[in-house]
């Protein structure tokens, strides 16, 4: 299909390189292809024929490097241009894992009644599965709108799992004297990871405006 | 005249064009070109972030229509857009005179 209409491969091209999947650069390509479309339906009625008038809508609309530079100056925030917060969400995603792994396999030994034991199974599942999709979208230029939802509500929620995580393992602490440092730690780890993911999801999908160049 | 020679000036005159109703990228640029009797014919798809900047800074505002089953997207002056087309007309005025009095002079 793209060999025969060059303005669809332009515009993949286009969406491949676009600095970032926001709605507005979603919004871009579809209204650069009616850009296109419309020059290239005008130079058709002059009585040129479709594919040379496709080419020449591309040509006059521009180099392609320079436009997405332009467009580039004033993309939200993205992954590819923030290695540090890149690497400090991953870090700390691969150290809830793996106390949600830890906690996956103590589970079993655990002499818990069922409810609690399913309750740990079911918790320590949840977060392994959110840090997949948060690393897809932290090291792939993938950005579907569901994963955008789930990086953002999925950090609320381990706010919440977090927050209650703290508060119950001082519960303990204060009842039974057996201070669990590392449930403090767990606890912070979802929480801080929780805030970061929380904020990169609602700019992934909202966008921050850079200041204009 | 070439996209560089615009650099800086380019807001205004999205601005200026879009003075007289609503449009859409590929209208304004046709606009731009026709009003300037082709002085002003720079890469097409340049507007289109200079559109989104001018968007996000409040100055025009957009909304999506359909046209022979195209979605495109239509751009407005807002008020704020119209005060800074305003404000940057006394500017270049004042800029142009200055211009032309010191080459008028020179020359």
């Amino acid at each position: 299909m793209t060999d025969d209409d060059p303005i669809q491969t332009y515009l993949m091209e286009f969406a491949r390189r676009l600095p970032s999947h926001t709605r507005r650069a979603e919004r871009a390509v579809v209204e650069i292809e009616d850009h296109l479309r419309e020059r290239a339906e005008e130079l058709c009625r002059k009585g040129m024929d479709a594919r040379a008038a496709a080419k020449v809508a591309i040509e006059q609309f521009g180099d392609i490097s320079r436009i997405l530079r332009q467009f580039e100056l004033q993309a939200p925030l993205n992954c590819e241009e923030q290695p540090m917060l890149r690497n400090f969400m991953t870090a700390v995603a691969a150290l809830t894992t793996l106390f949600a792994g830890m906690i996956f396999v103590f589970s079993w030994l655990d002499d818990a009644g069922p409810t609690s034991l399913a309750a740990k199974l079911f918790g320590a599942v949840v977060i392994i599965a959110y840090n997949i999709v948060l690393l897809a979208r932290l090291w792939t230029r993938d950005s579907r709108l569901w994963m955008r939802w789930v990086v953002s509500c999925g950090g609320l929620l381990l706010i919440a799992i977090g927050s209650a995580g703290f508060v119950w393992t001082a519960h303990l602490g204060l009842a039974t004297g057996d201070w669990e440092s590392y449930g403090f730690v767990a606890a912070a780890l979802l929480v801080i990871e929780g805030v970061f993911a929380a904020l990169y999801g609602m700019v992934d999908h909202f966008g921050v405006p850079r200041v204009a160049a | 005249m070439k996209g560089e020679a615009l650099k800086g000036h380019l807001d205004l005159l999205i601005l200026a064009v879009l003075q007289a109703g609503p449009l859409h990228g590929y209208a304004a640029i046709e606009a731009l070109r026709r009003n300037s009797g082709g002085v002003f014919n720079l890469p097409e798809g340049t507007i289109y972030p200079a559109l989104h900047r001018l968007e996000l800074g409040g100055l025009l505002a957009s909304q999506w229509s359909e046209h022979e089953g195209r979605r495109r997207r239509v751009y407005r002056l807002t008020r704020s857009g119209r005060a800074a087309l305003s404000c940057d007309i006394e500017q270049w005025a004042t800029f142009a005179r200055a211009v032309a009095a010191v080459v008028g002079a020179t020359g």
